[in-house]
This record gives C-alpha cells, structure tokens and sequence, in this order.
C-alpha cells in the first residue's frame, strides 16, 4: 500500500518532468525534421537509422507514412522502383507546410537494424505510424492486395491518419506533346498504309486471314490464359506436365497444342470440302485424300485422348 | 427439254418434302433429347433463377396482366421489398401466360408448372427451325439441314434449355435466330414488310433476355461495315431504317428498358448507324441527281467529319452524363480485368469467368474446328448476308472466350457455319455422278426461281449499284467481287460437269469416316445432356456401390419444413444464392435474391455471416430474421456449399463495409483458407463457420470429423452457438436451418445467459464442469 500511495505523488512529478524534456527536445526536433525535409526536392524525408530514432520514436502529434524499400540494383527490385514515383506523388499531394502528416523514406543499405526491428522480411512495404508518446506498432499497407497505384495508396493514408487531402499528379506538358505528335503520326502513317498497302486494305484474303486467326484464339482457350496468366507448364511426379487434370484450368502451353490440332482439323476439313475440286490428276487425288483423312481422324482421336485428361470420366475414344 | 422439265418439277417437289420430314424429326428430336432431366428425375423447376421466373408466371397467370405489370413484390428483400413489374423481362413469363390461356381455353386443363417444365424444349424445336431458315437463306438448304441438326443437340444450347430449366435463354436463342434471319432476308430483298417482321422478333427478344443488346450492336455493326464495304444499296437503307424505328419503339415499350435505346450508350451505336446511313442515302440521292467528281471528293470528306464529329460528340455526352455509360457487365467485356478489381459480384458468379479450351470442346466437341472453315466459305462469296455471318462469327467468338455463359450466343452460329462446312464437303463426297448433275441443275434452277422472286441480288442488284458507289477507293471491291462471282459460278459449273477423279472408293471411305465422326459427336451430346446438364441441381443423383441411383433431395426437404414450420411472416437470411428457391418453395420472405439489384443489402448480409455472434444478432435483430439457413456439402461432398462461396461473401461485404470486414483476417497466419485446427480465429468466429460446423463432430466418434469438401478434418474443438439453436438439418446436414433466439427475457446477452445456463449444469456434475469451463475459455 505504501508504494502505491507514494506513486500517487511519484507520477505527476514524473510526467511534468516528462513534459519539461520533451518540450525541449521537441522544438530542435521539429528544426531537425523541417532540415531533413528541405534536403529532399520533394516532399519527403530520407531517412537513416538516426533519424528514424528521432521521427518515428519520440513523443510526437503527427503521423508518419513510411516507404521502406531497397533501391540498390543488387536487390533487383523492380516494384520497389515503380512503387517510388507513386508514393511520390501522393507525398508531393500533400502540403508540405501542414505538420499532421511527415512521409519518409528508409533505404534497406541505411536502416538495416531498423528493418529488423520491425520485422520487414520484403521490400517494399508502406508502414503507418500513428501519433504516441513512444514506440507504436506500426500498421502494414497491403501492397499484394492493393497494388503499386498510388490512388489506393491515398485511400489507406486518409483511412489511417483520417486528414481528407486529393492526389494531385503533376501535369505533364510533354504528354500533350507527345499525345499531340501520335495522332499527327497516326493520320499521316495512315494516309501512307492506305496509299501503299491499299491491296492490303481492300483485299478480303487479309480481312479473313485475320478474322479466321482471331476466332482461333478465341476457341482455343487464348482468352482464359490472357485473363488468368497460368504457368507456362507444370510438374508432376518430376516429369514436365503439359495438361492440368481439371475442366476449368489449363496451361497457357494447352492453348498452343489445341490451337496447332484445331489448325490441322480445320485444314483437313477445309481440304476436303474445298481445295478438293482442284485437284486434276486422279492418283494425286486418291493420295491427298487418304492422307487428309488420316491427319483429321488422328488430330481427332488426339483431342478426345486429351480432354480425356482434362475430365477423367469422359467414355468417348476413337483409335487410342 | 419439256419432260426434264416435268422431272425436274417432281423432283424438286419430293426434295421440299423430304427437307420438310427431316426437318420436323430434328426438331422433335430437338424437344425429346431435352427430357432426360424429366426421365431422370421428376417434372420440376430447375437451378435459382427458374423458380423466380416461375414464380412470376404463377402470379401472372393467378392475378392478370396489369396486375403483373405493376406487381409490388414485398416477400423479397426485406425489408426493402422489389418492384417487379418494372425490373424484369416479362417476356418468357407473358409467353408460358399465353400457352396457358390458350390450353384451357381448349379445356386441356394442364398445370401452370408443366407449361413452365416444357417451354424449353418446345422453343428448342422451334431454334432448329430457325437455325435452318437462317441457314439456308445464307448457303443452301442442305446446308440448312446440318446446321439444323447440329443445333439441335448442341451441348451448348442445351444446358440452357432442358425441361424445368425455365429461364430467359431458353425462349431468347429462338428469338435470336428467328431476328437474324429475318434481317438477312429483309437486307436481300429489301422488303419493308421483312424488315418489319424483324423489329417485331426485336421487340420479343427485347422483352426476353438482357441480351437483345447483342442483336442491337450487331445488325448496325453490319451495316456499318456494308457501308464502309461501299455496299450501300437501297434494300439496305429500308430494311434498317425500318428495323431501327419500328424496334426500338417497341422496346421502348417494356418497362425495364424504357427510355434507355434513347439515353445508354449500349444503344448509341444503332443510333449514330442509322443517323450515318440517313446521310449516305441522301448523299447517294444527290450524286444520282449531279454526278460530279469534285462532288464525290467533297462528300468524301463531309461523311469522314460527320463521323468524327459524331464520336466525339458521344464522348463529351458521356462525360457529361447526358448518356449513361456502359453498365459493370458489359464494360467487363472489353476490360476484362474490371470487374474482379471494381464489381465482385459479378465476377464473383462463375458463368462470367472466361472460357477456357476444355468449355469450349465439351459444349461444341467436332463443330469446334469447323466453325472456322464455315467462316472461310463465308469469305470466299462475300454477299450481304455472308458479311453478317461473318460480323457475327467474330463477335460471338470473343464473347464467348471472355465470358463462360456467353457460349450460349456463340453455339447457333458455330452450328450454322459447321453446316455452311459439312454441306460443300458433303456436296463433293456424295451422290452419284449422274444425278449429280440433275442435283446441281435442279439447284441452279432453284436459284433462279427464287431469285426471281425474292431476291434480285446476284442478277440485278449490282448492276443497279456498282455506279452509285461512294468512294473511288471503294469502287474497286463490288465489281472484283462480281468478277469473283461469275467465276467461281464458271468454274463451279466446269468443276461439277468434269468432277474428274473423285471415285466411288473414295467417297464411301470420305464418307464413312465422317459418319463414324459424327456418331462421336451424337454420342458426345448425349452423354454430356444425361451427366452434365439433366441436373436439376435442387435434387442432387449420386450413385450407390452397386451403381443404383441414389436421389439426395435435402433442399426441398429443408424448404418444406420451412413452409410448414415457421411463422407466415418470418423472415429467412440466407445468402443470395438461393433467394429465388426459398420465395418459390417456402413462401416466406427473404432478405436478398438472386437479382442482385442493391449491392449494399447483399454485402449487409455478408456482414451478418461474417461477424462474429455479438455482432451478428445486433444485425440480425435489425433486419427481424428469424432463421437463418445455411448450406453445407462438408458431410457428403457437395462442394458448392457456403464454406466454399464464403471467401466470395467477404470480398463482396468488404467492398461496401471496408471497417468491418477483411479479407486477409480469414486467412490463417501462413495465409492459407483452412477449416481444420489451423482456422483464422476471425473464420472460427464467424457464425457462417459455426452455423456450418456447429457439431458436426458429434456425427463422427471420436474426434474424426473430416469434411469431405475441404478434404480436411475439421476444427477440433467444441463450437458454441449462443445467439440462435439448431432447428432443422436435412438428411445429409446438406441445408442447415437455425432459429434466431429472441433477446433475453432478464436483459443479459445471450452470451452471458449462456454462460449462467452451462453454469448451473456445472453444479449437478463436478466432472464436466472443468470440461465445461475449459469450453468455454476457449
């Protein structure tokens, strides 16, 4: 009881005391901060162990937005470049003068001991620091979720810092220029291709060639390998494994196979319902015929041997 | 030459004939191929969308038309309730309503539920019948008759139309061939009263299926490309002219579409089409009247500035709102990343995921690898109606391969180009030589005599056109078309009269081979009618050891404990899945349904299965439910069950209640969806995870539950229910219903009541009382 009843006393002297350090610390660290940030073109803080000590562990009223990232070339990491210029621009949206909100960058070669003591096995990572008195546990954006767009990006800090602010992308000119120097690009190539390449143009074998083409990819499945981005091929049992058992996957290498059979089905087809009249010689005929009719029946058979494995109960086989 | 005439006469009239028999036997072919489910099962209304439908037919036919019109629903989506009258296609509902009328008229007393049973098949018969029309007005008759019989068992159409599976698609594929083919014969023959036949088709299908936006991008696409082709033509201007007034009048009539042909950008290209073919036609008339060179230069240029103007000027509408822009659905078509990123519900449902090859093989098998030789005949003779062939080829081919359900507009033409294909190879391969000759005479005679009745295409039109074509530049293409034409017909006419080699050898092999090919696909079709799409998928058929059927019926079962035991008034939450199912069967109301109109009531309800039981019953008791329901396949392995959407539920509330829910709290800590002891807390507390498993266990001695779905075993601990109690589960645990409790009478939570409860046990029983205490720490 006596301890508790001497604490009563100990804790406002305590916190005065507290208060007294920290007020001094306080305007030199606030000094310190506003040099740190107009080292910096834009509107951020590049930090190091240091002054990750003196922004992000101290007594504060603001939050802090941190990129933690690797921009070495001997990590090779690429989202960590793309990711850069986004959380930029949402730094650079935010009025450098208002104090609620520091955004930091800490480099992997100048924190290492910082990175472990957060825990950060991957770069990058975005972090949030919420205002306290000292060390908080900081909350993780989700970048696999969210993406590298610096428009989710804004969300999560507004969601967590709660200050309502709009990204503002800085207006690039040479983009009315570059767009500007396309269309005059455009329509002069155009006025060209329709000069030179009006056989092209006009010609209807084109126009089928690439209708034909495009219809082909749409039935063998190039739309879903498009859309999903399966892997190229599998392993199975340490063998390479080129069709995934299962109706509504595939491989993107499926699609190729199916396409190249469709082709020859569809050949065969179109040999014996068309190119056939053309023939004159008789024993030419007979041989082309027979030949065709094989490639049909086997590339057939092959199709149904395939789906076979693509749907395990299906009964239907032709020659094996 | 008189008695050849004579023969030919004969001939030609046993041939018509003969076509009509075959015709009529594919067709009731057609219908019988698609009572498997009704042999198999019972006479029953499939899926979830069907029994809405139905549904609205019974009050259709019960209390009238107007009344349909503007039925206020207040059964679904409590507490919201649903305008009706105003958000469906009344189509398939007012087509069975009329059957209805018809029948007992005739005093054939039939019950409402078997002309909603049979409306697929029957309108199936009715699809071969136009596929045939269509095809034979584009290549020949006998062409007609493969595409006719090709589509008739198709798996593709099919699956939308077996009997009970009474939806939209069953009557609207019809509808789209009958609206394509009078549209390719009304640009043939430039009638009027074609083309009127076809705003009339238009408006039917408008009040069908959401579809219709297909028909009304394609018929301007084509004479958008005809125009551009340099094809314009008089039969052209009036067959569109009047399709476009007279169909969209008429689908402006249907009160769910309204004034959107006027105001959505889905129909803005129909506009600006008819608006551009307004301009030529004048353009046209005016170089008739001044034939001048500087004229055409400049008329040239005015069109390419009109049509720039036009774009631009439906851009900056857009922008401005004056039109609407493209609805979620159709904007996922041509970006196919949007709607997983932007509208999870729809890229939640499983018919919108693109078609992978194997969807594509099972739903079309041989005809897979001809469509594309059918669309290279199509090329070959570049008529009017081969360009639509061609537009529509193409289109539906990517459709198809962006979105699963849109096979279903894909397969007519797959069929309709296969027998373009299969009538040229057969036409080669069989028949003797002899009557080989009379064959193509008599066909040529055909031409003839319709051509002179109907269409003046090949013999006049061009004529008549190739002067009045717009721009030099495209002068070029007609009259080498033309050129194309004659000699093709030259070289046919040499090719058929030599027919050099072709011996009998080889055409019985050709031919018997193919037959043997076709036989695969006949057995295809069946086999995949009988395994794949005869499931009614409310009554489920698994097989015994001995290879018996065994029938799991567990949700009518669970829907009709429901009808009998609850309250007329109470309200039932379930996911939206089986909304329709639950208004249809047990008459009580529900919170939401499969027409997923109100994004937010639907993420609300995902909210209610995904929070833990404090959370959950403050929402419940919001929204008044009294029970909740509950799918679970984890006992017998039906792996479409809630566990498995549940993620979909998440995604979906997460998206409208960002604070509340979150996804990656469902995943356990190594980030994987487990449901054995490795559970994310956040799941484990979740009452869809409760209301699932809630002792499941105690089916199994000791500690061996294993879910069947997941192929894991389950969460091994005891799982505690305190907000409702287990009222009901069907045979197979496959639906489990709960009854929500009402607010302690003393003011507790009913945690807390709970607690006090398994308290005082403790007291009779030292033993289970640490056991029990353990329980409840955890």
């Amino acid at each position: 009881m006596k301890i508790i009843n001497s604490l009563k006393y100990f804790i406002p002297l305590f916190s005065l005391f507290c208060w007294n350090v920290f007020a001094l610390s306080k305007k030199e660290k606030s000094e310190k901060i506003e040099e740190l940030l107009a080292k910096s073109s834009d509107n951020f803080i590049n930090l190091n162990e240091k002054y990750y000590d003196l922004l992000i562990n101290t007594p504060r009223d603001y939050h802090t937005i941190l990129l933690a990232t690797a921009t070495n070339p001997q990590f090779k990491c690429e989202p960590c470049r793309e990711l850069l210029p986004e959380f930029l621009n949402v730094a650079n949206s935010w009025d450098p003068n208002d104090k609620r909100v520091y955004f930091a960058i800490l480099d992997y070669q100048n924190g290492k001991n910082v990175f472990k003591q957060l825990k950060i096995q991957n770069v990058p990572n975005i972090l949030h620091f919420r205002p306290s008195d000292g060390v908080v546990k900081p909350d993780f954006y989700d970048l696999p979720r969210n993406g590298l767009g610096a428009e989710e990006l804004i969300q999560f800090v507004i969601k967590k810092t709660g200050v309502e602010f709009e990204l503002q992308r800085p207006t690039d000119y040479t983009q009315y220029i570059y767009y500007g120097f396309i269309v005059v690009a455009l329509i002069i190539s155009i006025k060209i291709v329709i000069q030179y390449f009006k056989e092209i143009i006009v010609n209807k074998r084109s126009w089928m060639i690439l209708t034909v083409s495009i219809i082909f990819l749409m039935i063998s499945g190039f739309m879903w390998v498009h859309i999903r981005h399966p892997p190229n091929s599998g392993v199975s049992h340490g063998n390479v494994e080129f069709f995934i058992s299962g109706f509504q996957q595939q491989y993107a290498v499926e699609s190729q196979i199916i396409l190249i059979i469709y082709i020859l089905i569809a050949f065969s087809f179109l040999y014996l319902s068309d190119k056939v009249q053309k023939v004159k010689n008789a024993h030419l005929l007979r041989i082309t015929v027979y030949v065709v009719l094989a490639i049909l029946l086997v590339c057939f058979s092959l199709i149904l041997r395939i789906f076979f494995i693509k749907s395990q109960a299906y009964p239907f086989k032709l020659l094996f | 030459m008189a008695v050849s005439a004579v023969n030919l006469q004969s001939l030609k009239k046993s041939k018509d004939l003969l076509c009509i028999v075959i015709l009529a036997l594919i067709a009731i072919l057609a219908f019988i191929s698609r009572l498997l489910s009704v042999v198999r099962f019972e006479s029953v209304i499939h899926e979830f969308d069907p029994w809405f439908n139905y549904r609205a037919t019974q009050y259709l036919v019960n209390e009238g038309f107007y009344k349909f019109l503007t039925w206020f629903d207040q059964v679904s989506w409590y507490p919201l309730g649903r305008v009706v009258g105003g958000t469906l296609y009344p189509g398939i509902m007012i087509t069975s309503g009329i059957i209805y009328k018809v029948l007992h008229f005739f005093n054939f007393n039939i019950d409402i539920r078997h002309i909603c049973v049979f409306l697929g098949p029957v309108f199936a018969g009715l699809t071969s019948i136009a596929t045939y029309l269509l095809t034979s007005e584009v290549c020949t008759k006998s062409a007609g008759l493969f595409a006719a019989a090709f589509v008739a068992i198709a798996p593709g159409y099919i699956s939308r139309s077996v009997a009970g599976s009474y939806d939209n698609e069953a009557i609207s594929i019809f509808l789209l061939m009958i609206t394509f083919y009078f549209w390719v014969k009304s640009v043939k023959t430039g009638s009027s009263f074609l083309a009127a036949c076809t705003a009339l088709f238009y408006f039917y299908m408008v009040s069908a299926w959401g579809g219709y936006i297909f028909i009304i991008n394609l018929i301007p696409l084509h004479v958008f490309v005809l125009l551009l082709m340099g094809r314009y033509s008089k039969r052209l201007y009036v067959a569109y002219s009047t399709f476009y007034v007279l169909g969209t009048i008429g689908s402006m009539q249907i009160p769910f579409v309204g004034f959107q042909p006027a105001t959505t950008a889905e129909h803005m290209a129909a506009l600006g089409t008819f608006g551009l073919l307004q301009i030529v036609a004048f353009a046209s008339f005016c170089r008739d009247q001044l034939p001048s060179e500087s004229f055409k230069t400049l008329l040239k240029r005015a069109l390419i500035v009109i049509f720039i103007i036009g774009i631009t000027g439906f851009i900056v509408l857009q922008r401005l709102h004056i039109i609407d822009p493209w609805t979620g659905r159709l904007y996922s078509l041509f970006d196919t990343g949007y709607a997983k990123k932007h509208i999870p519900i729809i890229a939640s449902v499983s018919e919108h995921q693109p078609t992978a090859w194997p969807s594509f093989f099972f739903d079309l098998h041989i005809l897979v690898p001809m469509f594309p030789v059918g669309v290279y005949f199509a090329f070959k003779k570049l008529t009017d109606e081969n360009v639509f062939i061609i537009l529509y080829s193409f289109t539906a081919a990517y459709f198809a391969g962006v979105m699963v359900r849109l096979m279903l507009t894909l397969t007519p033409i797959v069929c309709v180009t296969a027998g373009i294909c299969m009538s040229y190879l057969f036409d080669n391969f069989l028949g003797y030589k002899k009557s080989k000759a009379t064959v193509v005479k008599v066909e040529e005679t055909e031409e003839v005599l319709s051509g002179n009745e109907s269409t003046p295409e090949s013999p006049v039109s061009p004529k008549i056109n190739s002067p009045k074509i717009n721009s030099p530049k495209m002068t070029n293409s007609p009259k080498i078309h033309n050129k194309l034409k004659k000699s093709e017909h030259n070289s046919q006419k040499q090719d058929n009269s030599e027919s050099p080699s072709i011996t009998f050898e080889i055409k019985l092999i050709v031919t018997l081979s193919l037959l043997l090919v076709f036989c695969m696909y006949v057995w295809h079709c069946t086999w995949v009618t009988s395994n794949a799409y005869s499931s009614p998928s409310i009554v489920l058929a698994s097989r015994n050891r001995d290879g018996s059927q065994h029938i799991i019926d567990d949700f009518r079962e669970a829907y009709y404990w429901l009808r009998q035991n609850s309250a007329e008034d109470a309200k039932i939450m379930s996911w939206w899945d089986y909304g329709y199912q639950l208004a249809g069967m047990t008459n009580r109301t529900t919170l939401v349904d499969n027409n997923t109109w109100n994004n937010t009531h639907i993420a609300t309800v995902g909210r209610m299965l995904a929070s833990n039981e404090e959370n959950a019953y403050e929402l419940l008791r919001k929204h008044d439910v009294d029970y909740a329901l509950v799918m679970f396949g984890g006992a017998i392995g039906y792996s479409g069950d809630d566990i498995n959407k549940f993620l979909w539920m998440i995604r979906i509330s997460e998206n409208v209640y960002p604070e509340q829910v979150k996804e990656e709290n469902f995943y356990n800590s190594r980030g994987e969806y487990r449901v054995d002891d490795s559970v994310s807390p956040t799941l484990r507390d979740s009452i869809m995870f409760k209301m699932s498993f809630y002792r499941f266990k105690d089916l199994y001695p000791n500690n061996q539950a294993f879910d069947r779905v997941r192929g894991t075993t389950v969460y091994s601990k005891p799982i505690q229910l305190t907000i409702m109690d287990e009222v009901y589960s069907s045979e197979n645990l496959l639906v489990r219903i709960y009854k929500i409790k009402k607010p302690d009478n003393i003011g507790r939570s009913l945690q807390s009541a709970a607690v006090f409860n398994s308290g005082r046990r403790r007291k009779r029983n030292r033993k289970s009382r640490k056991y029990k205490q353990q329980k409840i720490d955890d």
